[in-house]
């Protein structure tokens, strides 16, 4: 008689493929042949959360737009309330259960274990691909010793579990040495991101509207954010997280670690779908998308555009101007200190070579002299190429080598005559 | 059994081209005939390359044998046929593995699965055999939609398969079978273990 078990393994895949996330849990427990056939297919999870707050545990494993599974666990006196629901906050349709013989010793504690052992038997196996992690750890209502211990059982479970994970999410509101051991001892497979997420709400909107968000691209190449949503916007606020976002882009610049800030609204719609792209002293470059759904602002220093512009539909920049070079008798003023300044700046590359000298001197004569009045004369030609970068770092490299002879000639005083003179010395 | 007893495969009328159509025959293992379409026929792969590859006229269609398919009995080879008629000159989907494949089931395809599950498994089974895509598809979503919801014991009762008695047993039976002496040999080492030998020999 034709059975599962007299299924090749390739159509087993087939059927695997096509199962959710529960029905392979148990299908994994059938047989080892089906265990290994299962672990053999990738199941990706959206979104999993895990919470913990002093006698409270909550796990919740989204597999889709309005699916999800989840486990919650409160501690009684003497006892935990299970409860387990699926695709349903209607506490008609938990399952619930009560789970005794808790010991009266540290009982939240052992409720804490069960709840990280329920997680990492759920999703930290090689086969479950996890999008986004959320932990959302509260150290409200611990004492001292509590915390230590908390903590203890935290770092024993992530340390010795595998998890594959996208993005770690950490709310605002998080106890720090939790999040530190997560984010520093987890094993974590394939992380490409650390999110830190604020949210403000409102009694008047329940969705957010507003997101404000800086980001950073570290050494390794994991990025990391920093992410505030807004349910209602308010002007303060949103010009307090504003500058907050583009004082970190101006302070924390690193030249090898890409960095932005973003604010995405949906009040400002525009029925003209374009991107603007504005450039402030040729250091910080911005983006300004607007559509019909709403707009959104990407600032980022020149030298990272590259590694953003996907982010930004470039076929649809208009040609607009940067804010300095307007065709005005004032703004052809207004840009002559920002070339001098580009002048005086120190050289930043190493590309003060030789042979660059003479292509470059002829352009060197020009800049000095009427640098503005050529941009202001075909303004919109900066703007065929999709990059103004190339064209500003070129003239950053005339800089240099406008500089380069300077200071040959310094050291050729500093070190060349010394060591001339001391050779005379010592030859008397 | 001969041809004017061959059960008839449903024809939709409209989708049959003015054009004479030809009608390929085909035999399952327990010598039940059927005919099919060549529009039908080309939902599976193998018996379009197979018909292909014989390169049969209207003549030879009906002079020579039917064309046998060895490992598929007359039951589920009906359900193949019928479901190949009524999704004649669909195309095929291409599974490139670029985009999640979300499957559904239509209305027509959830009659026809509405079998036991043994045809179930017998009817997935011949269409990976025959490569039918799009059937492999919908049965496996079907088997996949039945595991919803059910525990490990309830999958081994849905899927069909043995406990871990019935396991053991046949696991003994088969030896048995096999050998005669095992038995008896196993027996002996068992009771040896009960008096507190350490070694068998």
């Amino acid at each position: 008689m034709a059975a599962w078990s007299c299924l090749p393994p390739e159509i087993k895949l087939h059927v695997i493929r096509n199962l959710d996330f529960m029905s392979r849990k148990s299908l994994r427990c059938v047989s080892y042949s089906d265990r290994d056939i299962v672990d053999s297919t990738i199941f990706t999870l959206p979104r999993v959360r895990f919470g913990y707050k002093k006698g409270r545990c909550l796990i919740v494993i989204y597999t889709g737009i309005e699916k999800f599974l989840r486990w919650e666990m409160e501690m009684g006196d003497g006892f935990i309330n299970y409860h387990r629901s699926q695709n349903t906050f209607d506490p008609e349709f938990f399952v619930k259960k009560q789970l005794k013989d808790v010991p009266s010793e540290r009982p939240n504690a052992f409720m804490l274990v069960i709840a990280l052992d329920y997680l990492t038997e759920l999703v930290a196996h090689k086969s479950i691909q996890i999008k986004t992690m959320e932990w959302e750890l509260s150290s409200d209502g611990l004492s001292n010793d509590e915390k230590e211990l908390v903590a203890f059982i935290i770092n024993t479970f992530v340390t010795t579990s595998t998890f594959r994970v996208e993005e770690l999410v950490f709310p605002e509101r998080n106890h720090g040495p939790f999040v530190r051991i997560v984010m520093e001892n987890a094993y974590m497979v394939g992380l490409k991101s650390f999110r830190r997420l604020g949210m403000i709400i409102s009694a008047e909107n329940l969705v957010p509207e507003v997101a404000h968000e800086s980001g950073k691209t570290l050494d390794d190449g994991v990025s990391s954010y920093r992410t505030t949503l807004l349910m209602k916007d308010t002007l303060p606020t949103q010009l307090g997280l504003m500058h907050r976002n583009f004082e970190i882009l101006k302070t924390y610049y690193e030249k090898d670690c890409p960095s932005k800030a973003t604010y995405r609204s949906v009040y400002n719609k525009y029925d003209d779908e374009k991107v603007k792209r504005k450039v402030e002293n040729d250091e910080y470059v911005t983006y300004i998308t607007e559509t019909k759904c709403g707009c959104t602002v990407l600032k980022t220093h020149s030298a990272h555009e590259k590694d953003y512009i996907e982010e930004v539909d470039v076929d649809t920049v208009t040609k607009s101007l940067p804010k300095v070079s307007t065709v005005t008798q004032e703004a052809t003023v207004t840009q002559v200190p920002t070339v001098t300044e580009k002048v005086k700046k120190p050289a930043l590359a190493e590309k003060d070579t030789v042979t660059q000298l003479p292509t470059v001197t002829e352009e060197d004569v020009v800049t000095p002299e009427d640098p503005v009045s050529e941009d202001a004369k075909e303004p919109t030609e900066e703007f065929k190429e999709p990059l103004m970068i190339q064209e500003s770092t070129a003239t950053l490299e005339a800089t240099q080598t406008i500089q380069t002879p300077s200071l040959l000639k310094y050291l050729l005083v500093l070190i060349v005559i010394p060591i001339a003179l001391a050779i005379i010395l010592a030859f008397f | 059994m001969s041809v004017e007893n061959a059960p008839v495969v449903d024809v939709d009328e409209a989708a049959i081209p003015v054009e004479k159509k030809m009608y390929y025959r085909f035999e399952s293992n327990d010598k039940k005939e059927f005919r099919v379409s060549e529009l039908a026929i080309q939902q599976s792969e193998t018996l379009n390359r197979l018909v292909e590859a014989m390169g049969y006229t209207s003549e030879d269609v009906e002079n020579k044998p039917a064309i046998a398919i060895e490992n598929i009995d007359g039951k589920t080879l009906k359900l193949v046929f019928q479901w190949c008629e009524h999704h004649k000159g669909e195309a095929i989907p291409v599974d490139d593995g670029s985009v999640p494949k979300i499957v559904e089931i239509p209305e027509f395809d959830a009659k026809l699965m509405d079998i036991d599950n043994g045809l179930l498994f017998k009817l997935i089974w011949a269409a990976d055999y025959l490569n039918i895509v799009q059937l492999l598809n919908v049965s496996c979503k079907k088997v996949a939609n039945m595991a919803q919801g059910k525990t490990p014991a309830q999958l081994r009762r849905v899927y069909l398969l043995p406990s871990d008695e019935e396991d053991e047993a046949a696991k003994r039976a088969a030896q048995e079978a096999q050998d005669p002496r095992a038995r008896e040999v196993e027996e002996e080492f068992e009771e040896r273990k009960r008096q507190g030998g350490n070694s068998f020999f």
